[in-house]
């Protein structure tokens, strides 16, 4: 396992569940991996994975609720940013978030299939209590600010 | 920025569709609405410009393959200029349209035109 810098930092905000909060979540994204030395195509693909992976969350998890939260964790480390989004809406089994082709454009999946284009690392993680955390990685590969 | 769209005809047969603002879940609707209405004049060339777009989403890019798949058929073209670095790598990610689809500017894309033109 790969040694990290200890005292990581960590960032909690919690948004509610309505489209128009993304833009400032992709803002404040911006200001993230822009400060970690994320290259400027490393910081579109955070910005629009998480973007996508909020979407899928107000639109699947929450059936298009507007007023249910989102907690999103960033985890700054030496390698990599560690981007945790928990819901605690209606659990949407993995076998069943299927990434689907860019030319289907039917709606739901492209989302999917942006977000494991973008990360390094993504899983779903089925075993809290109610709701579902995504999980993922995208590391810094030496590339400042390209 | 607030969103809005500007749709013009550019000459016979071409319309320019020219979104403004960031093109997500919340606006991606408002430009559907535009693109169907161009659509529906079954237009020879769709041209995007996306000058004024900061940001596009997957709900966005499913907006302009979709006129993509209903022109092709038709011998239709969907085309896009102007796109701002950030806009245009999310092209290139998900690799959505042909190099031959995007212009750096209208002058490039009319040259390209004229030599199709030239060899038909």
């Amino acid at each position: 396992m790969a040694r990290t810098r200890a005292l990581p930092n960590t960032i909690t905000v919690i948004i509610p569940s309505n489209p128009k909060f993304l833009r400032a979540v992709r803002s404040m994204l911006d200001e993230i991996t822009y400060e970690m030395g994320f290259s400027a195509k490393a910081r579109s693909e955070v910005i629009h994975a998480v973007d996508e992976a909020c979407t899928n969350v107000i639109k699947h998890g929450y059936g298009g609720n507007f007023d249910k939260k989102i907690v999103l964790i960033l985890r700054e480390l030496a390698d990599r940013l560690e981007v945790v989004i928990k819901d605690f809406g209606k659990k949407v089994h993995p076998a069943r978030i299927r990434s689907r082709d860019l030319h289907d454009v039917k709606p739901g999946g492209l989302g999917v299939y942006f977000i494991r284009r973008s990360m390094d690392m993504v899983w779903y993680d089925m075993s809290p209590r109610i709701g579902t955390e995504l999980k993922m990685v995208k590391y810094l590969k030496r590339q400042r600010h390209k | 920025m607030p969103f809005n769209v500007t749709v013009s005809e550019r000459e016979a047969g071409m319309a320019l569709v020219a979104p403004a603002g960031s093109i997500d879940t919340t606006t991606s609707p408002v430009l559907e609405t535009h693109v169907d209405a161009v659509l529906r004049g079954a237009p020879r060339v769709l041209v995007f410009d996306m000058s004024g777009v900061d940001y596009i989403s997957s709900a966005g890019l499913r907006v302009i393959i979709k006129a993509k798949q209903i022109l092709a058929p038709k011998g239709g073209k969907v085309m896009l200029v102007h796109l701002r670095p950030r806009v245009k790598r999310v092209f290139e990610i998900i690799k959505a349209l042909p190099p031959e689809a995007v212009f750096e500017s209208v002058e490039e894309m009319d040259a390209y035109l004229d030599g199709i033109q030239r060899k038909i």
